[in-house]
């Protein structure tokens, strides 16, 4: 059942070409400023390595965090916030699937979509042009890069569903990618920012969806390290999940009382 | 008295997009699109004049709306000329708009948050409409229309029935000599409509020349002398509604609720031109020009007992179905 | 003319009327604007933090430059976003650009003067925040030839900028798909944020000659910072705008008599 939904979604955006190539184009130019910013910064810095880091595996790191970057700049809660503002959800519970679930095989559908329409050519201009190279420990970081999907996404459903409580949602999910762009290891990688701010940044679920994939990507975390930090995004996925489901429940509580 | 609108072979097309469905075309859709035209006014022409209420009727996409818009100048005609006021609405936009008001049934001028009032402020300063006169058109119209309670209401708290009267306002706040009204009595309740159909009335006494589109029967009865019926784009009735019952007054429908189901066939004597049977209850039309309806009742209380019976005149709304069906 | 005043004091004085209907909004959007701004700062901060130049500019420096695009961007989004490519795609979906079309007011007009976005102060005061102090660290003086320069290469950046992006909603007249295609104008932005120098020449002509955005903050900091590729640009930028701009409001004309005969 949900895979139709999957199916339905990815074939919908088939319709906005000029949204897919305006996409293609988008992510090409964000990694092409970035990749002139950072060789300019090595190159003029007379450095081989900052904190460690070469700039081949700089490049590799913006790269895929352009990848990640795909779903995570998601719009699910917008799309939850209108259903709770205009009543779709109403209809959406009477129907016999669960709402969470109807929300994620939507996501899935326009994921898998933005993946092939854009992913694979950023994938391909890094790999080719800008001299990306593949992952150290391939398997943990598809483990790793599933994991922080998840992540994202119940952060996303729990942003979706304050719309129960507040007018708009808006100002949360700004607040929400702000703190995420800063602490997360999006824009580069963690610890090129003081210790003090990489303690509090660990702290936070944000840098589960980017800094831990990347990181065991470049290899810049490796063997035991890498099982405490996928343990961390478990810890994140189960909780964050928990809450999620909690806040459902009250969400639904609402629905029934208030009457949509 | 002056034509105040003439338009002459009007022709509208537009470029429509083929859509298909399945995976393989939604794939090929990706790298090439199929398109079709569509005439959505076709050679269509029309004189108004001075001071006449006239209804545009027509069904679903019949070119109602587009016809609607060439006039008020928001879209250009493909080919034909339009002149309206002495001006091309199209192509002399700011000057022409001074002279006109437009209310959309479904969509508001007003500003969605804020108190109605203020809307019809701003109104004064686009339509630069001087003090004196703007103070006098909002008391005479909130009076009339009975919106001085909601004078202070923002937009989005008005029902639809208030906004339509307030929008009704806003249109006219600059006296202009031709308003056009787009589904204006849609959704509202009976009050609703009647307190709009009288201010209506009164506006075009005074003057105002009014070109009214409507699904609305009751209404095009209640208020428009002459109706130009458009469908798929083509002018197929000019005239006036009393031409068109007329026309059709040659016709009785009788209604005759029987105590027990009789076989309808035994009704098919001359004049009859249709029979409609639900369980106990047969309707029958007569064509006047053959029989007349009490020759046909007579006939029928010869042979039946009878527990009810109803003579009527077409409705209006059949009969311009049929003409969509027909033409004239 | 004093008819056109008259109706613009109408429009801020309602504009004003409905920040107050939504008073938590206008907070939060400043305030997350704000903060949403001085996270470049941050970026910079850290990348500062592990290098000593980014090709010879120094912190400071690459604040200043970076704010007066920010300068230029923030007082767009704050008083001229009226005419978007987001908010014309609005209307034109939603079938009210029609309204406007009704109305005896020419239509960018009406759209600039019809919107002031309340975040963008969020945007303007970080903006000024971070040239301010980008001048101070790179020992700009602030007297009253620096001042004036600076405000001059501001407002024609601000002409430029306006042109740019009006040519861009103009697209929501020939499509609905405007939403992506206009995000270019913004990631293009980030490419000037940086000195133009350290990039390919193609692209530096670009940001030059196709889309000169090049000459909204780096080309006029050459000559506040004596950095750069010395090109003397500079004194191009208010002809550069003042020739956008005609070109924008030409192509809006015509872009509008495509839509009215196109329909919707």
């Amino acid at each position: 059942m949900y895979h139709k939904i999957v199916f339905t979604k990815f074939k919908e955006n088939f319709v906005y070409r000029t949204d897919v190539i305006g996409g293609i184009i988008n992510s090409f130019i964000e990694l092409a400023a970035l990749w002139f910013v950072w060789n300019a910064i090595y190159a003029s810095s007379g450095v081989v390595t900052i904190k460690g880091i070469t700039l081949p595996a700089m490049i590799t790191y913006i790269s895929i965090s352009t990848v990640i970057r795909i779903y995570s700049h998601s719009y699910s809660e917008y799309m939850i916030h209108d259903e709770v503002k205009h009543g779709g959800i109403v209809v959406a519970i009477t129907k016999p699937i669960n709402y969470i679930f109807f929300v994620l095989s939507r996501e899935l559908g326009i994921t898998f979509f933005r993946f092939m329409a854009r992913g694979i050519p950023i994938l391909l201009v890094a790999f080719i042009i800008l001299g990306a190279s593949l992952p150290l420990s391939p398997i943990f970081f598809i483990i790793s890069f599933i994991l922080g999907f998840f992540i994202n996404f119940f952060l996303v459903v729990l942003i979706g569903l304050w719309s129960f409580w507040a007018g708009s949602i808006w100002g949360l999910r700004l607040s929400k990618n702000v703190i995420s762009d800063i602490s997360s290891g999006a824009i580069f990688p963690l610890f090129l920012f003081p210790q003090w701010f990489q303690q509090i940044a660990y702290l936070l679920p944000f840098q589960a969806i980017y800094n831990v994939p990347l990181s065991i990507y470049i290899g810049q975390i490796s063997g035991f390290e890498i099982y405490t930090s996928l343990l961390i995004q478990v810890f994140w996925f189960f909780s964050l999940g928990l809450i999620a489901l909690i806040v459902w429940k009250f969400a639904q509580r609402r629905i029934f009382v208030q009457g949509g | 008295m002056e034509n105040i609108i003439e338009i002459r072979k009007v022709l509208k097309e537009f470029k429509v997009l083929k859509r298909k469905t399945g995976l393989k075309s939604s794939f090929t859709n990706f790298f090439s699109r199929d398109y079709k035209i569509i005439k959505a006014v076709n050679n269509v022409s029309l004189t108004i004049k001075e001071g006449e209420f006239v209804g545009i009727i027509g069904p679903n996409g019949a070119g109602k709306s587009t016809l609607i818009k060439i006039l008020t100048g928001v879209l250009t005609p493909t080919s034909g000329s339009v002149k309206v006021l002495n001006f091309v609405p199209y192509k002399q936009r700011k000057e022409y708009t001074k002279n006109i008001g437009v209310v959309f049934g479904q969509r508001t001028q007003l500003w969605w948050d804020l108190p109605v009032k203020d809307t019809f402020e701003l109104f004064k300063y686009i339509y630069k409409i001087p003090e004196e006169k703007f103070k006098n058109n909002l008391n005479r119209f909130v009076d009339v229309l009975g919106i001085d309670k909601y004078l202070d209401t923002p937009t989005r708290k008005l029902s639809l029935g208030e906004r339509m009267r307030c929008d009704l306002v806003a249109s006219l706040l600059h006296e202009p000599k031709i308003v056009f009204l787009d589904e204006p009595t849609i959704g509202l309740d009976v009050e609703a409509k009647f307190r709009i159909r009288e201010f209506l009335k009164e506006v075009n006494t005074n003057g105002t020349t009014i070109i009214l589109t409507t699904h609305d029967m009751s209404d095009i009865e209640e208020l428009c002398p002459r109706i130009v019926i458009i469908d798929k784009g083509k002018k197929i009735y000019d005239g006036s509604i009393e031409n068109v019952r007329k026309k059709f007054r040659k016709q009785r429908i009788l209604v005759i609720d029987f105590f027990e189901e009789i076989d309808e066939s035994k009704l098919k004597w001359k004049g009859v031109k249709s029979i409609k049977k639900e369980g106990d209850r047969v309707t029958l039309i007569i064509d006047t020009a053959k029989s007349t309806a009490s020759d046909v009742i007579k006939k029928i209380l010869s042979k039946w007992p009878i527990y009810d019976i109803t003579v009527e005149e077409p409705e209006i709304e059949e009969v311009i179905r049929k003409i969509y069906k027909k033409g004239f | 003319m004093k008819d056109f005043f008259k109706l613009w004091f109408m429009y801020m004085k309602l504009i004003f009327k409905s920040w107050k209907e939504y008073r938590i909004d206008f907070v939060i959007g400043i305030t997350a604007m704000f903060v949403a701004n001085m996270m470049s700062v941050v970026f910079f901060w850290v990348i500062f933090e592990n290098v000593i130049s980014l090709n010879g500019w120094s912190f400071g420096q690459i604040l200043f430059l970076s704010g007066m695009l920010s300068v230029v961007s923030g007082f767009w989004h704050t008083f001229l976003s009226g005419s978007s490519p987001w908010r014309l795609e609005e209307y034109v979906r939603r079938g009210i650009l029609d309204t406007v079309l009704l109305k005896p007011i020419g239509t960018l007009r009406y759209f600039l003067m019809s919107n002031i976005d309340e975040d963008g102060f969020g945007e303007l005061i970080a903006a000024f925040f971070i040239l301010i102090t980008g001048a101070n660290l790179s020992g700009i003086i602030w007297n009253f030839h620096n001042i004036l320069l600076l405000t001059a290469f501001i407002i024609s950046g601000i002409l430029i900028f306006f042109s740019i992006i009006t040519i861009f909603s103009c697209l929501a007249f020939w499509t609905t798909r405007v939403h992506s295609i206009s995000r270019i104008v913004w990631h293009f932005m980030v490419f000037v944020k940086y000195p133009l120098e350290i990039y390919n020449p193609a692209i530096i002509f670009l940001l030059t000659f196709i889309l000169p955005l090049g000459f909204i903050n780096y080309y006029p900091s050459e000559i506040f910072l004596g950095k750069g590729l010395h090109l003397q640009f500079a004194y191009l930028a208010p002809i550069i705008g003042v020739v956008a701009l005609i070109i924008s409001y030409l192509f809006w004309k015509f872009s509008l008599k495509h839509y009215t005969s196109t329909g919707s």
